[in-house]
């Protein structure tokens, strides 16, 4: 893996900040990239809702944590425990990921698990990280993302691992890979997993640059599959996993893996490595002296 | 290799059966894809015809097994030899693939050598499927798949093997892989080699839903690189022939087998675990039931 910090002074900190306060003024919907401190949402209510059809063997996640779905150690751990629970399930075949969150698919790894925490609890952390991936991208389920809004980071990461993207066609949404933008860098995994997608050349330029790419951009990269216009992102993901599900689920399954196994055996076969790479990481001074500085500024925003 | 059957029971058999007899409806030559039963020529009349002009250096491969080049033991064995004749002939430079057969390049593998027979047997037929594609892939002579006819599975396979694809500009022929249409996966190296020409997301999409592609969309998505009018195939064959000729033979060989020579020998590291995979496949009581099922339905078809 190799999240690493660049960030070794002041005015390199300062410039990441001012970068980072003026991103809502592109434009575009801008919900602090890669990183997101939100209010810790310590209430027991859901994170996820789960609508299983049991009749089309189809279920829908929505994934229902405000205020931008940020991938929080909570909510990973819901999300791991809910897609076991229907990959365990004969009769659930597809699944549908969507969010329930105005404007947001998702805005990814939730800084919060990794700001002034004990390197076990960055680990638990980064290892629930690792989970989600594994288990979404071996999942013998027909898997279909209907981003019905922005997904930077950790957000696309999750549309990647499905086997089908929708987006919907609103220029104020983004997605991608924009970690170097933060002075940190996405792990190899993230990197596999879109150069699968959409090739080599574009993969090196999205993660060097740290692109966010307008939805019809995205298309045209095939980052995503298609566009539909936004109310109609979850229908064409049910007429989507309808068509897949007409093929024979052994041989569909059986191919997924063929063309996955490789990609997958990477981080299995580095998992604690990966883990150990990431603490030694996050938790250097000069990293997480910039994750407070950018928490600071996210205050000053709110208020 | 994965080639496996998901028929469990009747029901299943029976919606597999409904799509084969309905596939000629959807107004595109329809040539029992995947596998092909065919009226077993037991002639000795050859099944290609070679035209080698001594001058330019290249031969003309014309595949003449009506009804529909099924890629039979006889078959294959024949282009075998026929490969490994022209490979050793120092003035053969180059090999245009083509066929004699009204259109269709190719429909695949006979399933005559895959029904009813010893263990023994179905260990030589694959060997020649896997002997096929390696002499292609391999070759050192510059090699161009002139498609003039509808190529599902092996023949799709045979034209990915070359250096080169042009194909008749006709929307009623389609070239692809859908065996996982009839519960089959295609082997572990058919899904190597086309990753190389359409990349890992293409190869993932075509194979999962047992894609066929008309030319036009075919050329999009680079599975061929040329499309011209049905009559013109085999001229511009030639003509772009004599193009890659004119670079300097070592040259341009050493890099062949530079690009080709990752992909060959994973391949032949999995060989034989290929072959057992096969067999234990084929030989399968619910795999036969299946090819006799489906070969039923072709004589009542024809009758």
């Amino acid at each position: 893996m190799a999240l690493r910090a660049t960030l070794r002074s002041k005015c390199g900190v300062s410039s990441l900040l001012s970068r980072l306060s003026s991103c809502s003024s592109h434009g575009r919907v801008c919900v602090s990239p890669v990183l997101v401190a939100q209010r810790r949402n310590n209430s027991t209510s859901p994170k996820l809702k789960v609508d299983f059809n049991q009749s089309t063997g189809v279920a829908v996640m929505h994934m229902q944590n405000p205020p931008v779905n940020s991938l929080s150690l909570g909510f990973l751990t819901e999300f791991c425990i809910a897609v076991e629970k229907l990959e365990m399930d004969k009769s659930c075949r597809g699944l549908i990921l969507t969010s329930s969150q105005p404007k947001v698919f998702s805005a990814g790894l939730d800084i919060m698990d990794m700001y002034g925490k004990s390197p076990e609890h960055c680990a638990e952390f980064w290892r629930a990280v690792q989970e989600m991936w594994l288990k979404l991208y071996s999942s013998n389920m027909v898997t279909i993302a209907a981003i019905n809004g922005s997904s930077p980071a950790g957000g696309c990461l999750m549309s990647l691992t499905c086997d089908y993207r929708i987006m919907a066609d609103n220029p104020r949404y983004s997605i991608g890979l924009n970690e170097t933008q933060l002075g940190i860098v996405a792990p190899f995994w993230f990197k596999d997993t879109m150069i699968n997608t959409v090739g080599h050349r574009t993969t090196e330029m999205a993660l060097e640059l740290g692109l966010l790419y307008s939805s019809s951009d995205a298309l045209k990269i095939g980052l995503v599959d298609q566009l539909v216009p936004e109310d109609q992102v979850l229908t064409t993901a049910t007429k989507t996993v309808t068509k897949w599900l007409a093929i024979p689920d052994h041989a569909r399954q059986i191919t997924k893996s063929m063309m996955r196994k490789p990609t997958i055996d990477k981080l299995t076969s580095n998992r604690e490595a990966d883990i150990q790479f990431f603490v030694n990481f996050i938790t250097k001074d000069s990293i997480q002296k910039s994750l407070g500085m950018y928490l600071e500024m996210l205050k000053k925003r709110k208020s």
